[in-house]
């Protein structure tokens, strides 16, 4: 009854009061009172029973003996070399073999005609002349007495097929198992949200809130919801970069280092320097079995959700307004740069840095603005913090980028600085970041210290001509364009680069909110911070256009050259000024709705208006006019497309990776041979007296190790022929040799150190809740 | 204003113009041609500023000779109108580099025919660059002096909130209307290269001190950007200046024709933004490229303007507009809303139309006309 009164004393109504203590003693019970969530429940558990069920029975092979053989020179298009295949509904891994002497010569699928359009999923695989059989997926949702594995052959080299093994998988029973829960969940998660709320826990205002959040995530997520990609010029990267981390997972490694099936299976070091954290949700999603169209669109729904939850949460604890941070998170989920990278071009790790930015401005928010001396300024470094881990394992750019925002807005602060918790407050906020990513820097840093890598050859690429004019910043009704921004290029049909018309005007208002003196009597923390972010996105936006003067910058230091050529695109720096931006609308906002509500209301007017007539009109242009494709696994896309190829050693020419085999040099024979993920194993015997070798299809990377299978004997390994594994033979050697890739034990105990710092961090923030809940 | 304000603003001029004097000498001590170059490819560094190349021999070549400056480290638009074509039969042999910073390189000739037969191309440093920084800097500190004189009358409640708006609103529409040309390149209407010949020529006219009555007289809306491009800008540059000012100038005149009709509300502002944001007036700027209308859409209100002035001084008319003016200030606060939603319409279509023309229209990098025609 005292708490209560308390309670009552702080302005809470009994209904909320109650609501609180019960939704805090039995929610669960409340919740299992729902007859709905009882039924969901039991239905679960049968969905279960059957998955469990299905999985456990053997699953079926089948075999068909055969072969064809393609009369060279004659062009022939999807001709059955198997017909009349009877399948039932599930997922099946499809094994042709084949003889070839030549790549690509040919490719097959499996078709049907009279399942329902949409029941069967697969795509064309190629055949190569050094792998010898296919292995593509299938998923069938509808049996078929009809099915028919066609081939098409272009009518160079030779092709033969042979005999077909069709594997059922349990991927049917996992995906189901999986959408079951997820189902589940969702329900689940309906019905406590409706306990909340009859509770009187979610007042009318929240309530609205979340269903606007809700729309806007859902807007946003429009395009992924169609059951295709939007093709984008980095999209296949990015899909190789899931697929690598599912083929990792499945071939032992974590974290994934080295993709073992890119590059033609010859393992290509993406993951070293693009961090893949969170491409686990999709590569999970792979692993269960769901197409990797599917998993993809499934992360940049939960990409959407995550950047309208994140930046709605960080532009409220700015503004301390729910409806200004809604407008805000609609204009920064909704914001042309957003929708420019995760949707025109794919670029789907610098979406993921987007959904960080506000986190660290959050941060930057706290850390200056906050009274030193109050208790909650020990953990104001926390949002900077995960910001900054999510940034840097994220997108490796944006990171670079966002060192460069950091020294601005510190050089802004420099006074600040000289307070010691302030100081101390950015300190952790640097350590948390490094030591949490520690698993992930000492790789990158080592690899990066020392290969010779393709990447540091790209110094000389020149970027002020893809620099924007400031018609692009002010452009608002952009469609889908067929350029990035290039020299003599102009506007014309430009991709949409720019920062939307509200987002100017927004900062147009501000400066002529301070020419006139608005905030001249204002002296608290927050307007100095809004002063600051209007001018860091005013310094970024300028860096965004071509008149910058990055071609000379570079001519004046090599690392200079080296870090501005690594930008690629001066419009990058859009992400983070649209950032700031949003935060100084949001501020205009809440100047004008303490001294002008006509001008509060035409502010909010514009907004709704700018983000449905620009974003959404982005969002629609987009998804109507630009390609639009459906892959299913691996072999849809190809074992090769490495983008600017910067992560291959220097030397060695992308052009002449393909499938290979083992190559012994003279006087070397091999009697055995398999090929491992990231590995082999072979057994030679080299007949000469002088030392020989053995050149693998593995690009040589720092790691790789050969050793005789049976003593253990370590052998000397050194870059072969275009860059691959060369095994040294020693004279008159007969025996097994183990080649496999193993991470140094310096990058484990970085792991080590920063899965401990996960641990710790779980433990500090569980008893930081117990201790607020115990106050 | 207190006393610290006072330095800061003193020592701020101080500086303006020892930075203005110090031009104004450069500009009259870098009088006379620096000869950089004298003949063949060669190897060669030059320093930022403006220079001209002079075919001063022909040699025995028979067609189109062409000829670039290649920079051994290129920049990105470091040097502008580096290449260029002349004829045999052409009598002006004089091309333009406009040099941003310091850089190496060499002239190359690229000879259609008889490859053997050098000609021979000076290369001058000119005074234009000091006169160019002089022009920008003037017209830099005089608009920063502006915005600093009007804010601190406006922190002294002295300007009157309407004519703020007025401001706001003319401005912002006026840039809204030159947002096409927010560029660094010219979008090419129907007659503007026309009109771009025409500047060249009167360019060449006040260099060369041949400039006519008649020229005058039926090219005077052009004097500004001839001006300019004798002083040494760009085309590009002297084009957009006088595109927006007409946009400007022509916004000024409405609004004032209409404010001294129905006062300054509203309904004198949401009139000035019909009138500048009209669509055909946007296609006359950008798809027509037709000056001439740029500059009667500009002059009329202006006349009428005067007009109203002079009709107002007649008692009984003056009357007349008194009622007028309460009737119109009268609608202007019933009709306010309407007013405003209205004005967002207005500046929603012309945005789409704006954007559809920098979406649609091709660039034109054209950094001087060398014209051989004669006659005006």
């Amino acid at each position: 009854m005292a708490r209560q009164k308390r309670q009552k004393e702080k302005g809470w109504s009994m209904r909320s009061i109650r609501g609180r203590d019960e939704a805090k003693g039995g929610w669960i019970r409340e919740l299992w009172n729902k007859r709905f969530v009882r039924y969901m429940t039991l239905t679960l558990l049968g969905l279960i029973l059957v998955c469990l069920a299905g999985i456990v029975k053997p699953n079926q092979t089948l075999r068909f003996e055969g072969s064809h053989t393609f009369e060279s020179g004659v062009e022939v298009g999807s001709y059955p070399v198997y017909h009349n295949l009877s399948l039932g509904p599930g997922t099946y891994s499809i094994e042709l073999n084949y003889v070839t002497d030549m790549d690509t010569s040919g490719l097959c699928a499996l078709e049907d005609d009279i399942v329902m359009e949409g029941t069967l999923w697969n795509n064309f695989e190629h055949f190569y002349s050094n792998l010898g059989k296919t292995s593509m997926e299938a998923w069938l949702l509808e049996g078929t007495q009809e099915g028919r594995l066609v081939v098409s052959y272009g009518g160079k080299g030779s092709l033969t097929t042979g005999t077909l093994t069709i594997y059922e998988t349990d991927h049917l029973w996992t995906m189901l198992l999986s959408a079951g829960l997820f189902i589940w969940l969702l329900g689940l998660a309906g019905a406590y949200l409706a306990v909340r709320i009859s509770g009187g826990w979610i007042g009318a205002e929240q309530r609205n809130v979340m269903l606007v959040l809700a729309a806007i995530s859902l807007i946003a997520s429009v395009p992924y919801l169609c059951g295709y990609n939007v093709s984008g010029a980095d999209l296949t990267y990015h899909l190789q970069r899931i697929e690598g981390v599912k083929d990792g997972i499945l071939m032992g490694q974590f974290p994934v280092r080295l993709e073992p099936r890119w590059v033609f299976e010859q393992g290509y070091a993406n993951g070293i320097f693009y961090c893949n954290t969170f491409l686990f949700l999709p590569g999970f999603l792979r692993l269960l079995g769901y197409p990797i169209s599917f998993s993809y669109n499934v992360y940049c729904i939960v990409l959407n959700i995550a950047t309208v939850l994140i930046s709605y949460g960080c532009f409220k604890g700015m503004l301390q307004d729910r409806k200004i941070a809604l407008v805000c998170s609609g204009l920064y989920s909704l914001s042309i740069f957003r929708i420019y990278k995760l949707l025109v071009t794919s670029a789907v790790g610098e979406g993921t840095a987007v959904v960080f930015f506000p986190l660290i401005l959050y941060g930057f928010y706290r850390i200056f603005t906050e009274n030193p001396k109050e208790g909650n300024y020990r953990t104001a470094f926390v949002p900077l913090a995960a910001g900054l881990t999510g940034l840097v394992q994220s997108h490796v750019l944006s990171t670079e980028i966002t060192a460069l925002v950091i020294l601005t807005y510190v050089l802004l602060y420099g006074r600040k600085l000289l307070v010691k918790q302030t100081f101390l407050q950015l300190l952790y906020s640097a350590l948390v970041p490094l030591v949490l990513s520690l698993w992930f820097l000492v790789p990158f840093v080592d690899y990066y210290l020392t290969q010779d890598l393709h990447v540091k050859h790209v110094f000389g690429r020149q970027i002020q001509s893809s620099g924007l004019s400031p018609a692009h910043l002010l452009f608002h009704f952009w469609m889908d364009g067929i350029h990035t921004p290039s020299d003599g290029m102009g506007m014309e049909q430009s991709h949409p680069v720019g920062l939307g018309l509200v987002l100017a005007v927004g900062l147009i208002a501000y400066f002529l909110l301070w020419y006139r003196g608005a905030f001249r009597a204002d002296t608290k923390e927050s307007s100095g911070f809004v002063r600051r972010t209007a001018l860091v996105g005013s310094m970024l936006l300028c860096m965004s256009l071509s008149i910058f003067p990055w071609d000379f910058i570079q001519t004046l230091h090599p690392i200079a050259s080296s870090l501005v050529s690594s930008l690629q695109f001066p419009n990058r720096f859009l992400g983070w000024a649209t950032a700031c931006l949003v935060v100084v609308y949001g501020f205009c906002l809440k100047y004008y709705r303490n001294h002008k509500q006509s001008l509060y209301r035409g502010l909010m007017v514009m907004a709704f208006l700018g983000v449905t007539t620009s974003g959404m009109y982005l969002l629609d242009a987009v998804n109507a006019n630009q390609e639009t494709f459906e892959l299913y696994n691996h072999a849809g896309m190809g074992f090769g497309y490495i983008s600017g190829a910067e992560y291959l050693i220097e030397g060695v020419d992308p052009s002449r990776l393909t499938f290979s085999v083992a190559r012994p040099d003279e006087g070397v024979e091999i009697t055995l041979y398999e090929k491992k993920s990231l590995g082999a194993l072979f057994c030679c015997e080299n007949k000469r007296d002088t030392a020989s070798f053995v050149d693998l299809p593995l690009l040589l990377y720092k790691g790789y190790k050969a050793r005789d299978a049976k003593t253990g004997e370590v052998m000397q390994v050194r870059a072969g022929f275009n860059g691959c594994v060369e095994v040294e033979i020693p004279p008159a050697y007969k025996g097994q040799i183990r080649v496999s890739f193993e991470s140094p034990s310096y990058w484990r105990w970085a792991e080590a150190i920063s899965y401990m710092a996960w641990c710790g961090l779980g433990v500090w923030a569980f008893c930081g809740r117990r201790r607020r809940h115990g106050k | 204003m207190g006393n610290k304000k006072r330095i800061i603003y003193i020592g701020a001029l101080v500086v303006e113009l020892l930075i203005l004097v110090m031009l104004a000498v450069g500009a009259l001590q870098v009088a006379g041609p620096v000869e950089v170059l004298k003949k063949g490819t060669s190897g060669f560094r030059l320093q930022p500023g403006i220079y001209e190349i002079r075919i001063e021999e022909k040699g025995q070549y028979t067609g189109a000779l062409e000829i670039s400056f290649q920079e051994e480290v290129p920049l990105y638009k470091n040097i502008r109108n580096e290449s260029f074509v002349t004829h045999v039969n052409s009598q002006v042999m004089g091309h333009t580099l406009w040099v941003g910073t310091e850089t190496a390189g060499n002239l190359v000739y690229d000879y259609e025919s008889s490859p053997d037969q050098p000609a021979l191309a000076r290369l001058y440093r000119t005074n234009k660059g000091v006169r160019v920084a002089f022009a920008t800097f003037l017209a830099f500190f005089l608009i920063l002096d502006g915005m600093v004189l009007l804010r601190e009358r406006i922190l002294q409640g002295k300007v009157n909130r309407n004519l703020k708006k007025a401001v706001l609103g003319i401005g912002g529409a006026s840039l809204l209307v030159y947002f096409p040309s927010m560029t660094d390149y010219l979008i090419l209407g129907e007659m503007t290269y026309g009109y771009l010949e025409r500047i060249s020529l009167l360019s060449q006219a006040i260099q060369h001190q041949t400039l006519s009555p008649s020229m005058i007289r039926e090219g005077w809306y052009l004097l500004l950007p001839a001006l300019m491009l004798h002083l040494g800008f760009t085309m590009i540059t002297a084009y957009h200046v006088m595109v927006f000012l007409f946009i400007l100038a022509g916004g000024i005149g409405i609004y004032g024709l209409l404010a001294s009709c129905m006062g300054r509300g509203y309904g004198a502002l949401a009139g000035s933004l019909v009138y500048q944001l009209q669509p055909w007036y946007i296609d006359g700027i950008y798809r027509q490229g037709n000056v001439a209308w740029m500059v009667w859409m500009m002059a009329v209100p202006w006349c009428l303007w005067g007009i109203v002035l002079v009709v107002k001084r007649i008692g009984r008319m003056r009357a007349i507009m008194g009622t007028w003016q309460s009737l119109a200030k009268e609608a202007d606060e019933k009709w306010r809303l309407w007013i405003v939603v209205f004005m967002g319409l207005v500046i929603f279509l012309a945005l789409y139309r704006v954007n559809r023309i920098a979406y649609t229209s091709g660039a034109s990098y054209i950094y001087e006309i060398k014209s051989e025609a004669v006659s005006w």
